[in-house]
């Protein structure tokens, strides 16, 4: 939402100016790399965010730029030839075309947008199926919000902040549906059962999921005792997840046996430090 | 009076000469699709002379072309090149659409209604036409197909290359039965043109008909009714240029060249159906001898744009019309711009700044007991706090316990679980069978901050927090 709410001036100052673009494709790419580069940079942050990590939030906010402006880039242009394409399929007079054809055509053109948003977390984090969440859910979002910046545009045709409301919602959708998608498409996840982060969720979307302190970890446990910077991998593997002990030398337990290595079953405890997890599988 | 009569004949030969000298100029096509490639917008123009004939040898400077939209007046754009021919290097896509209604077995004058002789039949004329067209057509990119019609669609080829398979559909062809003697022509050509949307390259349908449309009222075969104004839409939107035959002096004249003249076709009023073979010739002569203009376009938002064409040549002058579609994802901009949007950012900055500094932590002063499921299922927040408590913590399927387990499995009311807390450290004690803590089956067992209680089929997890007084 914040995104959208970025996004949404710059975005009406380059369509302002729309006539002193000297084609349509450098229109379409100044659009969509303003619109990628603060949506992309606000989704990159989110993990940092959350996870109070000002480190984490800076260099997602980084990668987040230059990835959603290079998709907004390709997602703007790949969404205006759909936009031609279909568009010319119609382009008609009738009213029900101007009220289903358009809007229609337009919210294709914002979900190849979406789909390139939201693959930004995924190839930040260089997580194949995040990447797929991101596509499926960027794509779902994107159209619903397409839908939903052009119904409220049509509601609302002389209100400047028509658009904005819809971005907004574009943006939100994105956000909703790619958090949808990922947690009904991920197996295996670790529920945190104890102390300040007690009951939040990591989904194990990627081939290796680091656990520990330092903030370069998926599941960060700082302030938790006990904890090396990289205390732990779980690697995703044919057929199941095995954890592995990342040379802490501290020591893991899963199930309050010590291990080194172990294959991970659906409800296994894992004592990390002085954190301890549920491992869930699908 | 000499002087006037004089000056009559003097206007009179320049008006003739003006008419005489003026070619007629098409816009068969509109094509935007190198729009976001290289902004360029191309035109398909067909330029024939008084006789039909298409004028060769034109140039860069023949044309002239001028866009607008409905908000902004006409601009000038500079045309950066002309093709002649392009249709004979790429192939066209022709679709004869055959009107195979009653009175198209009858002769060509129309008092010959019965005639059980195939050769005075006007079908034959047009069956042979397009026969000697398939014959002559030798470009392997050209593209042929057949639509015959009544009153429902009889023989349907889509264009391709197998000319054979043409041939044998006009074969095909037979003679309507009394309940077939009506004549779908507007919702044929419907169809036949959205059957060419999707195929790539310059489309072209021809035709042929020798009434008027006459359709059957809720005929089954046409559910849907789109008439003549929706396939003239259709045809424009497609790019699809549509050139009508009226074959008869009862021929829907209007309608057809309605049809022709909106779509960048042509019409042709015909009552000799011998003359068909060099008509259909004509008509392919002028598609391929078409010319291809090429310039940027505006960018002056809209959703659709106008194109007019002027033409120059040897004297001789002409001008056409068209539209394409040229929306953007975001539509139209503001009226004007104003400051107080922008502040929209500094606010977005501030709520992410404000959204930085949440705690997304829990504190619990106390250690407690939180229920994570029950029966496999995740339950809401549910937590028992031990810090005040004074007495030992049961957990049992008992409704006295203050946790009450489900699901009677192993254990009875008498075999609870207690948790029990003595300097600062929480115990795990079961009376009844052992208790699962951390998938490990237990007596006792000190408790740990994280430790997984499983008891029947409920699961709960022990948060240890700070130890709380205990006052016995």
């Amino acid at each position: 939402m914040i995104s959208g709410m970025l996004a949404w001036p710059c975005a009406e100052l380059i369509l302002y100016v729309q006539s002193s673009f000297p084609t349509l494709l450098l229109f379409n790419a100044a659009l969509g790399m303003t619109i990628g580069l603060f949506m992309g940079g606000c989704f990159g942050t989110a993990e940092g965010i959350i996870a109070r990590s000002r480190g984490k939030a800076m260099r997602g906010a980084c990668t987040g730029l230059l990835i959603g402006a290079a998709g907004g880039l390709v997602g703007f242009i790949a969404g205006q030839a759909a936009l031609l394409f279909i568009g010319t399929t119609f382009f008609s007079s009738t009213k029900s075309y101007e009220q289903i054809g358009f809007p229609l055509s337009r919210a294709i053109g914002w979900a190849v947008f979406g789909i390139f948003i939201g693959t930004v977390e995924g190839i930040r984090s260089g997580s194949s199926s995040k990447v797929r969440n991101g596509v499926i859910g960027g794509f779902i979002g994107g159209i619903l919000g397409g839908f939903g910046v052009e119904y409220i545009r049509y509601l609302s045709p002389a209100g400047p902040y028509a658009r904005l409301v819809g971005f907004v919602v574009l943006g939100f959708m994105i956000g909703i549906f790619y958090g949808f998608i990922e947690n009904r498409l991920t197996r295996a996840r670790l529920l945190l059962l104890n102390g300040k982060n007690r009951g939040k969720e990591y989904l194990l979307t990627q081939k290796t999921t680091r656990v520990g302190e330092s903030d370069e970890t998926e599941v960060n446990l700082h302030g938790y005792g006990g904890v090396a910077p990289v205390h732990a991998l779980i690697r995703k593997e044919r057929g199941g997840y095995t954890l592995a002990d990342a040379g802490a030398k501290k020591g893991m337990w899963v199930n309050d046996s010590k291990i080194e290595e172990t294959k991970l079953k659906d409800g296994d405890v894992l004592r990390v430090g002085d954190a301890q997890f549920r491992f869930t599988e699908r | 009076m000499k002087r006037c009569l004089l000056a009559l004949i003097v206007l009179s030969v320049f008006f003739a000469a003006g008419l005489a000298f003026s070619d007629s100029v098409r816009i068969s096509q509109v094509d935007n699709s190198m729009l976001l490639i290289n902004q360029r917008v191309r035109l398909y123009i067909s330029v024939t002379d008084d006789g039909g004939k298409p004028v060769k040898g034109l140039g860069l400077e023949n044309f002239r072309a001028f866009e607008s939209t409905e908000e902004s007046g006409e601009k000038e754009r500079r045309i950066r090149s002309v093709h002649h021919g392009v249709n004979i290097n790429d192939g066209i896509n022709l679709l004869f659409v055959i009107d195979n209604s009653g009175s198209m077995y009858w002769d060509g004058s129309g008092r010959v209604r019965n005639s059980d002789d195939e050769s005075v039949w006007r079908i034959t004329y047009a069956k042979h036409a397009i026969s000697s067209i398939l014959r002559e057509i030798k470009n392997p990119l050209d593209r042929v197909g057949l639509v015959s019609f009544n009153v429902k669609i009889g023989q349907n080829v889509a264009p391709s290359g197998n000319k054979i398979e043409t041939e044998r559909a006009l074969s095909g062809i037979k003679r309507p039965t009394e309940e077939e003697a009506y004549t779908e022509l507007f919702e044929t050509l419907y169809r036949s043109i959205e059957s060419l949307q999707t195929v790539r390259g310059r489309k072209v349908v021809i035709l042929l008909s020798d009434g008027v449309d006459f359709p059957l009222d809720e005929n089954p075969h046409f559910p849907v009714r789109y008439g003549m104004e929706g396939a003239i839409e259709l045809a424009q939107k497609a790019g699809i240029s549509v050139f009508t035959i009226g074959l008869s002096k009862k021929a829907d004249r209007g309608s057809l060249s309605v049809i022709a003249e909106q779509t960048g076709g042509v019409y042709f009023s015909v009552f000799e159906p011998e003359r068909l073979e060099s008509l259909y010739n004509l008509i392919r002569d002028q598609v391929l001898n078409e010319y291809l203009v090429s310039y940027p376009a505006t960018m002056d938002p809209a959703t659709r744009k106008r194109v007019r064409v002027e033409y120059l040549y040897d004297g001789r002058t002409g001008g056409a019309r068209g539209v394409y579609f040229s929306s953007t994802i975001f539509g139209f901009p503001w009226v004007e711009v104003r400051l107080v949007y922008f502040v929209f950012i500094p606010g977005a900055l501030l709520l992410l700044f404000l959204l930085s500094l949440i705690k997304f932590e829990k504190k619990e002063k106390y250690a407690s007991l939180s229920v994570l499921s029950v029966s496999g299922r995740r339950k809401g927040r549910q937590t028992l706090s031990l810090g005040d408590t004074r007495r030992p913590v049961t957990i049992s399927v008992s409704k006295d316990a203050d946790i009450t387990v489900s699901g009677v499995r192993k254990r009875t009311p008498e075999g609870e679980v207690v948790i029990e807390e003595k300097d600062g450290a929480f115990t795990i004690v079961s009376s009844g069978g052992p208790v699962t803590v951390n998938n490990r089956e237990v007596k006792k067992k000190v408790l740990r901050s994280g430790d997984l209680i499983r008891v029947e089929d409920t699961e709960i997890v022990f948060n240890g927090g700070k130890a709380g007084p205990f006052r016995p």
